[in-house]
Order: C-alpha cells, then sequence, then structure tokens
C-alpha cells in the first residue's frame, strides 16, 4: 500500500512535466510563417535589386492579389460535392430536419476543404470569396448576397486525392453524412474533375475599412 | 549473548527487525526515486523554458528582418507605379486580407477560461465569423489573425489553429474577435444570431462576452497560401 502511494507520487511527479509540443507550438508555427514571408520579400527585393522593373512586378503583384482575392475567374482540376434535400415523403414531422440540407454542411465541408488545400471554391456558382458568408434564412442558404436554393453544388479547385481525404471525417464524423443518405435520403455525392472553371467572386465596396497608413 | 537472554521472544524479535529494516530500506529507496522524479522534472521544466525563450528570441528576430524587408520592399514597390495600380492592389488587398486596415467597427471578447469543458469551439468560432459576414463586415481578424479568403479553422489536439497558426488552447480561451463595418448592425447581428444562443446554453454557465463599438485595427493576413493548379482564366 504504502509502496503504491509512493510510486503514484513518482509518476504524479514525471506526469506534471510541460507539454513542450504545447509550449512551443505558437511560436514554431509563427516561426515557419514568418520564414516563409521573409523568403517571400527576400525574392521580391532580389528582383528589384537586380533591376527588374517596379511596374512589371507591381503587375505581377496585382495579379496574385486578383487571384487570391478571388476577383478573376479561375480554372483547374478538383472536386464536385452535391447536396439535395431529400425527395422521400416525410412521415415524421419531427424529423424533417434530417431530410433537408443545413447551412452547417455546406460551413463545415468548405472549412475543412480550405483546410485540405483548396485553392477556389464556389458554391452554386457563387464564388467564395474572404467575404462570402454562408446563412440560412428560411427555407434557402445565402451564399454572400444570393439566395440559393437546393441542389447545392460546391466545386472545388485543388489537389482532388487531398481535397477527398480532407473531408471524410467531416463528412463521416462530425455530419455523419452517410447516414442521412441512407436512412433520410438526402443526396451526397463527390466527383473528380479534370477541370472546373469557377467565375470571378464579388468585390465589395469598402467604405469603412481603409488600408493603415504606413508608419502607423 | 543478548538474543539468547530474550529467549521465546528471540525469533518475533528477529523478524520485526528484518521487516523494520526491509520497509526502511523501501522507504529510503522511494524517497530517493521522488527526489529523482522531482530532480528530472525540474530539469525537463528548465529545458522547455530554455526552449521557449529560444523560440521567442527567434520570433522576434524575424519579425525584426520582416520589418527591414517590408521597408526596403516599400521603397522600390512605390517607385514607377502608378497611384492607379497601387490603389487597386491597395483596395484588393482588403479583400484577399493583404492589407492592413482599420475602421470602425466592434471588439468581442469571449473569456471560455476553465478547468473542464465543454469549451468554445471551431464551430462556434465559424459561426461568429460568418453572422459577421453576413452583417456586412469589411474586415475580420480572430485572436491576431486575418481572416482571409482561404482561412479555416480547426484542431490539433487541444489547440485550436486558424490559418495554420495555433490561436489558443481549447480550456484556456479568451477570444478576440475585430471587425470591421457598421457598428449597430455588425452588434446586433453577431449578439443576437451567434452570442445569444451561446449564452443560453446550459454549457455554458460562466462564460463571459462583451461587445464593444471601437475603432480597430486588423493585421494583414499572414499565412503564405501558393496557387499551384487554380490557373488564371484569360
Amino acid at each position: 500500500m504504502f509502496q503504491l502511494k509512493a510510486q503514484a507520487k513518482v509518476n504524479e511527479r514525471t506526469s506534471n512535466t510541460p507539454d513542450i509540443v504545447s509550449a512551443l507550438a505558437p511560436y514554431t508555427y509563427s516561426i515557419d510563417q514568418l520564414q516563409a514571408e521573409n523568403t517571400k520579400l527576400q525574392t521580391e527585393l532580389d528582383q528589384y535589386q537586380r533591376g527588374a522593373a517596379a511596374a512589371l512586378l507591381a503587375d505581377t503583384r496585382l495579379k496574385r492579389t486578383q487571384l487570391l482575392a478571388g476577383s478573376v475567374p479561375v480554372k483547374g482540376p478538383g472536386l464536385r460535392i452535391v447536396l439535395d434535400d431529400s425527395k422521400k415523403e416525410i412521415t415524421n414531422k419531427e424529423e424533417v430536419n434530417n431530410y433537408i440540407i443545413h447551412e452547417q454542411y455546406l460551413r463545415k465541408l468548405v472549412n475543412a476543404l480550405w483546410n485540405s488545400g483548396a485553392e477556389a471554391i464556389a458554391i452554386n456558382g457563387q464564388r467564395l470569396t474572404a467575404l462570402t458568408t454562408i446563412f440560412c434564412t428560411g427555407t434557402v442558404i445565402n451564399i454572400g448576397s444570393v439566395a440559393e436554393t437546393p441542389p447545392y453544388v460546391i466545386e472545388v479547385i485543388g489537389d482532388s486525392d487531398k481535397l477527398v481525404k480532407g473531408i471524410e471525417f467531416v463528412e463521416k464524423f462530425e455530419l455523419g453524412l452517410d447516414n442521412y443518405v441512407d436512412v433520410y435520403g438526402i443526396t451526397f455525392k463527390k466527383d473528380i474533375v479534370t477541370e472546373i472553371r469557377l467565375p470571378a467572386g464579388k468585390v465589395p465596396t469598402f467604405k469603412l475599412a481603409v488600408p493603415v497608413k504606413e508608419g502607423n | 549473548m543478548p538474543l539468547l537472554k530474550l529467549g521465546k521472544w528471540a525469533l518475533p524479535a528477529f523478524l520485526v527487525a528484518i521487516a523494520l529494516g526491509v520497509l526502511i530500506s523501501v522507504q529510503f529507496q522511494l524517497q530517493k526515486r521522488v527526489n529523482q522524479a522531482k530532480e528530472v522534472n525540474y530539469q525537463k521544466i528548465a529545458a522547455v523554458n530554455k526552449m521557449v525563450d529560444r523560440a521567442k528570441e527567434q520570433k522576434q528576430s524575424l519579425e525584426k528582418q520582416q520589418a527591414e524587408l517590408e521597408q526596403k520592399v516599400k521603397t522600390y514597390r512605390n517607385a514607377q507605379v502608378s497611384p492607379e495600380v497601387k490603389d487597386k492592389i491597395d483596395t484588393l488587398g482588403i479583400l484577399s486580407g493583404e492589407t492592413p486596415v482599420e475602421g470602425p467597427g466592434i471588439h468581442i471578447e469571449i473569456d471560455d477560461r476553465k478547468v473542464t469543458g465543454p469549451y468554445i469551439v471551431t464551430d462556434h468560432l465559424l459561426s461568429i465569423v460568418n453572422t459577421l459576414r453576413y452583417a456586412g463586415a469589411e474586415a475580420i481578424e480572430v485572436n491576431g489573425q486575418r481572416i482571409g479568403p482561404r482561412s479555416f479553422s480547426t484542431f490539433s489536439g487541444p489547440i485550436v489553429v486558424v490559418n495554420g497558426v495555433p490561436i489558443a488552447r481549447v480550456d484556456q480561451t479568451h477570444w478576440e474577435v475585430e471587425a470591421i463595418g457598421n457598428q449597430e448592425v455588425l452588434r446586433n447581428y453577431v449578439q443576437t444570431v451567434a452570442i445569444d444562443p451561446l449564452l443560453a446554453e446550459n454549457a455554458f454557465p460562466d462564460l463571459k462576452v462583451t461587445v464593444t463599438a471601437q475603432v480597430v485595427k486588423i493585421p494583414r493576413l499572414k499565412s503564405s497560401v501558393d496557387f499551384v493548379v487554380a490557373k488564371l482564366v484569360e
């Protein structure tokens, strides 16, 4: 008994050591992020110092910013996901939510797709930008400012294998979509596509946000 | 001989002595192990602290290097570039998250620090961000990370990650969300759609949330994203 208590004390002492990964994580990731950014800045600086024209590099920057902002149409391989409400007759009105597609299905799938390296996404032809909402209002889901009804078609450009693997956890465990397909008859389909074309996203008029002045 | 004088108590006394000896020896050994474990623990804490200090120093040095590089690059960028192109990059940069911005908006503070769960997690975070977007936010940040076009929120063990960067531990969460936009509209929507339902849940009895209208400054997107397969449609 005495020995067990003492052993527990020894174990407690050794298990109370700080979690190295947790303690270091905020720094290591920030360091990775800073190193990547600094490399990019250094490359740009080298180009200027080698005599590259500022106007030419500005054009390259503009194109990259347009791509990142989602303000230009893009094409590439990827994945097409279709979600649709069930066509089955609803026998139990309390279960009506099991037969329809909810905003959180779209939101969680989109979040998982970005996490899996998606480069551009559109839902029902509405390109997603940093400010696009996926918001349910009654029987429709607003994708940005456009009210969309089912079926919801998510088109994604990216490495299709990574995208398929990346949404597996959300699809199977977080949302349990297989169950809703089998039991309630909703549609959830994924197809790998060799070329997807996505339209440009809407660029809002910025009325209140202004660039921070240099030196601030 | 003293042992012989004990007579019939000789054997029990001998056994008790042996048992005491064993117990003292075990106690001594265990105390030694406890002390060793303590020592190992102190050494580990010291080693981790040293690693954290080193990482902090490296981060500060990289930040300094970045500020210097940015300054040099800006000088070149501003030369020979028409104000129209510069304005276009700045405006689109607000949408892409590459331009740091300031303006009137709201500051949301959520204090969810507690010993046991449930905790405010990525789903709640996504709901708040989504509501701010619906309410017309022009720029959003969460715990210092600008929400960009390809931002995502996920878990890495107990750590909440945004843009690939850990921003909080689930059990020590102190969320600070800022957004630029119409202050009344942002506040009303986020309060009604995202915060009130959270406060109404029995799961979060001690949750503290404050929403204040103020001028906010939102940093630029720090994540370095690339386009590998997506090509511009000419």
